[in-house]
């Protein structure tokens, strides 16, 4: 039986926790946070409750740590349960800065624990059908790739995600999922160009990037105010073409006269954050490699970073030679 | 009776604005110029009009009010040039040329003459594009920021693919369209491009750019992107899109021109179609550049708008070379 900690009780907390939950071979035994009044979830799920990290991993000394705080404190956290010799699940991205993803990887790989960032975008059904569909030949090489990802600008309570400093921003923050799936279909880019507009209250960039494969990329990521959120993606080939758009796809939808307001679903069984979570436990328990390596956790941050230095230049960035 | 004539029938369009002539109560299709009297015969005859394989002879025999020139890109100044000669009224296919120079002497030629000339940008008829810029101008989305735009394709045929005659491929073929139209909307002038283009990146061998993602950026700090690729497969269902998505300080505005379809599956034709049923855009420019003509007022879109159109497409050219954002006056030269 795996000995699970989840740190961070926030919204990706609570998908983590209930992901664990699913896992036979795993027991999440208590729950940290800084914020005391988070101990009212650690009663919800019956679970031992801490506001310091190091205290629960003495007490408790799990076998895997799953950490789901806000990206400015990914490498302190997962330092800590590294050299408490836990393996340890990250939510995305490794970290906000170039200098912290560095120390992340050096205690990951010096670690030898399991170490796995929550690409979750990998997980998802229609990325990897759709990647699935790639690697068979169904739309021959593919040449442009459009992505976009959209949602409602952070509020208040949220704080965090919109401060910079602490996010890396939207390019960093929601973006980082495409960045992640474009390394996924084609590995490292040559050149990124991209240009942003954060401002009034809207957060909007538009990305283009060319791969050695000669393919290129078109990205969009934009949180606006009330937006829903939103995203999808279109694959164009040598052979054939794959779009998949999530405002088109809703089997589950409802409209309630008097509340004036319409809602879509898609329901699935095994969410994308529960496949994410039984893969990670499942590599610690036959001692397999994650299918998201720390490497493609780096790199997709460095795409992420050259684009964000992109639009803060008005250059083109080489990848080669661009170091965070 | 207006009386019009189409010069050339070497691009697609030429068929929609032949049976746009024929229909049109107020105009009379009289004449068809190609090279090829084969196919311009067999057009001329389909029509009722009269066939010639000489353009200058058809523009003095003739002497129709006005003539639309669908030939290969490159060959458009020539005929321009010889229709602003005969002073014949001229709308134009686009791109309106190949080059600057071409652009700017048949522009020339035209006003020196005191003919009309029209770049054919039927986009700007689409009704919801029509509304699109209603909604935007009136503020509606507020002070506009951003646009990621689409103008996809199917690889064409024949001279499309042929850089001597077509003066390029995807990028030329597909940036005037919404280069023209975010000008017309934002009635702001680009001042710098860069893109990204594929030379038989979809189509291997093709020798020719099928791929092109454009970063075009607005003297104000506005900035749109714009995918001309020839991306849509043969076996899609439509020939291709124009979009545009605009997110402003109050909102988000978005238009895809030709969603007005019809989703038909046929066995009998063995595929799958998206068939447009909106308005035909081709009469609409053409009803508009006939009222012109009668008021006697410049064409809604002139050459210089086809200029303009062109000099971005030309420009995005020239960043793909060097792999920088191109200044627009840097084509200008």
């Amino acid at each position: 039986m795996l000995k699970v900690c989840v740190v961070g009780m926030g919204y990706m907390g609570v998908q983590h926790l209930r992901a664990w939950e699913r896992i036979k071979f795993a027991d999440v035994t208590a729950l940290v946070d800084a914020d005391a009044a988070k101990s009212a979830e650690a009663e919800k799920f019956g679970l031992r409750f801490y506001t310091d990290i190091e205290n629960a991993l003495n007490s408790e000394k799990p076998d895997v740590v799953d950490i789901c705080l806000p990206t400015h404190l990914h490498r302190s956290a997962v330092e800590t349960a590294l050299a408490a010799g836990c393996h340890v699940m990250c939510e995305k991205p490794i970290a906000a800065r170039w200098e912290d993803a560095l120390a992340v990887r050096d205690a990951a790989q010096k670690s030898g624990r399991k170490f796995m960032v929550g690409h979750v975008i990998r997980f998802f059904h229609e990325y990897s059908a759709a990647h699935a569909l790639v690697q068979s030949g169904k739309i021959g090489d593919v040449g442009v790739v459009r992505t976009f990802r959209r949602a409602g600008f952070p509020s208040s309570d949220r704080g965090w995600y919109s401060d910079e400093e602490k996010s890396g921003g939207m390019i960093v923050d929601m973006m980082i999922h495409d960045f992640y799936f474009l390394l996924w279909l084609f590995g490292d880019a040559e050149r990124i160009y991209a240009k942003r507009v954060a401002a009034h209250g809207v957060d909007c960039a538009l990305v283009t990037m060319r791969f050695a494969s000669g393919a290129v990329a078109h990205l969009e990521g934009n949180w606006t105010p009330g937006a829903p959120f939103t995203y999808g993606f279109e694959l164009a080939g040598t052979k054939g073409l794959i779009a998949f758009d999530s405002t088109r796809r809703k089997p589950l939808w409802i409209r309630q006269y008097d509340a004036g307001v319409e809602s879509g679903e898609s329901p699935i069984h095994n969410s994308p954050y529960y496949l994410q979570t039984e893969h990670f436990a499942q590599c610690i328990i036959n001692d397999s490699e994650p299918v998201v390596t720390v490497d493609d956790a780096l790199q997709t941050l460095r795409l992420a970073l050259a684009a964000c230095e992109s639009t803060r230049t008005g250059k083109v960035i080489e990848l080669t030679g661009f170091a965070g | 009776m207006i009386r019009a004539a189409i010069l050339s029938f070497a691009h697609l369009h030429a068929n929609s604005y032949a049976q746009c002539l024929h229909r049109h109560s107020g105009i009379e299709f009289c004449a068809v110029y190609d090279e090829d009297s084969a196919c311009g015969g067999e057009q001329a005859q389909r029509y009722g009009a009269k066939f010639y394989q000489d353009a200058m002879e058809l523009l003095r025999g003739e002497k129709p009010d006005f003539a639309i020139v669908c030939a290969e890109n490159v060959r458009h100044c020539n005929l321009v040039l010889a229709c602003a000669e005969a002073g014949v009224h001229c709308m134009c296919e686009k791109p309106i040329a190949t080059t600057v120079g071409d652009a700017n002497e048949m522009i020339k030629a035209c006003t020196d003459a005191g003919v009309h000339l029209m770049t054919c940008f039927p986009v700007r008829y689409s009704p919801p594009v029509v509304r699109f810029r209603e909604m935007v101008r009136g503020g509606r989305a507020g002070l506009p920021l951003a646009a990621s735009c689409t103008n996809h394709g199917r690889m064409p045929p024949g001279w499309f693919l042929n850089k001597e005659l077509a003066g390029g491929g995807a990028v030329i073929d597909h940036t005037v369209h919404v280069a023209d139209l975010l000008r017309w909307i934002l009635d702001r002038e680009a001042v710098r491009v860069y893109a990204e283009v594929g030379h038989g990146l979809l189509h291997p061998g093709l020798g020719i750019d099928d791929v092109g993602l454009l970063t075009i950026e607005y003297e104000d700090g506005f900035f749109a992107t714009l995918d001309t690729s020839w991306s849509r497969p043969a076996i899609f269902p439509t020939w291709g899109d124009v979009t545009i998505r605009m997110t402003g300080t109050d909102g988000v505005l978005q238009v895809d021109a030709f969603q007005q379809e019809l989703e038909v599956y046929s066995d009998r034709d063995g595929r799958a179609e998206w068939q447009h049923w909106g308005e035909n855009i081709d009469m609409l420019m053409i009803d508009d550049f006939v009222n012109h003509l009668l008021r006697n007022e410049p064409p809604a879109i002139t050459g210089e708008d086809g200029l303009r159109a062109l000099e971005t497409a030309l420009c995005a050219y020239q960043s793909a070379k060097t792999n920088k954002p191109v200044d627009i006056n840097d084509i200008r030269c």
